[in-house]
């Protein structure tokens, strides 16, 4: 029995704007591993963002979010994206990652710390690697936090134009085994 | 929570038990993916005065996410950093077809980029000396290495020491922009050899 513990797969198959993962976060568990597979898109550019959904289901989109991160290519010079008081992690600028048109697509891995808990912040890192049109591949080291002292039940990725589809991909969520 | 599953309190256990699980129960709860750990160590190896280890036997038709830890990469030749290749359907890719970027920082200050759209490796560490605790230590993730029609992906953290027992992060990551199978990782050093501890696992899926 390893310390790893499959809670929730979920595949892309169809052309959706965006998927929620509910039901994941409980009093199980503190720590969380997501990771991101193959996720690409219908256009030639778009970035993937999320949001938390909390224990009443709905999808929190008040302005509470705090990001940062590092953008990295091969050809391109790095960049330092980030932002206070924001309705989602990353906005026009991915949280998740970039993603192109398939074959070109995006992976990543997330840790999520505390997210069930009602008296902490949920906060979030995040790394990934893909590959956009040009080509040119990009990665990512994010951090984020949603301001809110609630608990956290699942979450919600999206494409931040509303008329951008994800077309593949694969989320699965595990908890990080706790022993007490 | 108790150590091992006992038929009480375990996480997402759909399956109501008195804790003894039939062959049938394995059989339909390992089918949702709720029974056992989810990191499989599919090899370690553990390694001296060699310039390569290859990892031949992946299971890349099993996973589509693959973790890599190397600890205590120290190199023979001062200044040498542990690098990767891939293997496509048994075929060493040594072209200059890669490309990565990572970001680096060491402790006295400086920071930079280390990039390119056209080398033939990918960094599994950042350059080492061959002092006492001058040693690379990382962890990476690999996407869609057994999927034929996607190109594979890799993350990359680094920990390290330099030739003058500085420390150094290195984090990024990079692409083979090859749609084809990979079955094989190579970790080398261009001169001199090397030790280290490798371990490769899957990262378990339904």
């Amino acid at each position: 029995m390893s310390n790893l513990r499959l809670i929730n797969e979920t595949e892309i198959t169809s052309a959706v704007n965006g998927v929620s993962i509910t039901d994941v976060f409980s009093s199980d568990f503190d720590i969380y591993k997501v990771t991101f597979n193959d996720l690409s898109n219908d256009t030639t550019s778009a970035n993937i963002v999320l949001r938390f959904i909390n224990s009443s289901g709905s999808i929190v989109t008040a302005s509470n979010y705090n990001w940062a991160f590092m953008d990295m290519g091969g050809s391109i010079t790095f960049g330092e994206y980030r932002a206070t008081n924001s309705a989602s992690l990353g906005n026009t600028d991915a949280w998740v990652v970039s993603t192109a048109v398939d074959p070109y697509s995006s992976s990543a891995v997330m840790y999520v710390y505390n997210p069930f808990s009602s008296s902490s912040y949920s906060f979030a890192n995040l790394q990934s690697s893909g590959m956009i049109a040009g080509p040119q591949s990009r990665t990512r080291k994010a951090i984020g936090v949603l301001k809110q002292t609630a608990s956290m039940t699942g979450f919600h990725i999206y494409q931040s134009t509303s008329s951008i589809n994800i077309t593949t991909g694969t989320i699965r969520t595990y908890g990080l085994r706790v022993d007490s | 929570m108790p150590f091992g599953y006992t038929g009480q309190n375990q996480p997402k256990q759909t399956v109501s038990n008195s804790g003894v699980f039939s062959i049938t129960d394995v059989d339909e709860l390992q089918s949702q993916g709720k029974l056992g750990g989810s990191l499989e160590l599919i090899a370690e190896q553990t390694v001296s005065g060699v310039s390569a280890v290859n990892f031949t036997s992946i299971k890349e038709n099993v996973y589509d996410v693959h973790f890599l830890t190397t600890t205590n990469f120290n190199p023979s030749d001062d200044d040498r950093g542990l690098y990767i290749r891939f293997y496509e359907n048994g075929v060493e890719e040594s072209g200059n077809v890669y490309q990565y970027a990572y970001q680096y920082g060491i402790a006295t200050g400086t920071f930079g980029e280390s990039k390119t759209t056209g080398l033939d490796f990918l960094h599994c560490t950042f350059n080492s000396g061959i002092g006492t605790n001058e040693v690379a230590n990382s962890y990476n993730y690999f996407y869609n290495l057994g999927n034929n029609v996607k190109y594979s992906f890799q993350t990359m953290h680094n920990m390290n020491t330099n030739t003058s027992t500085q420390g150094i992060f290195a984090f990024g990551g990079g692409v083979l922009p090859q749609a084809s199978v990979v079955d094989q990782i190579k970790l080398y050093v261009t001169s001199g050899t090397f030790s280290a501890t490798a371990k490769l696992y899957g990262v378990k899926q339904i």
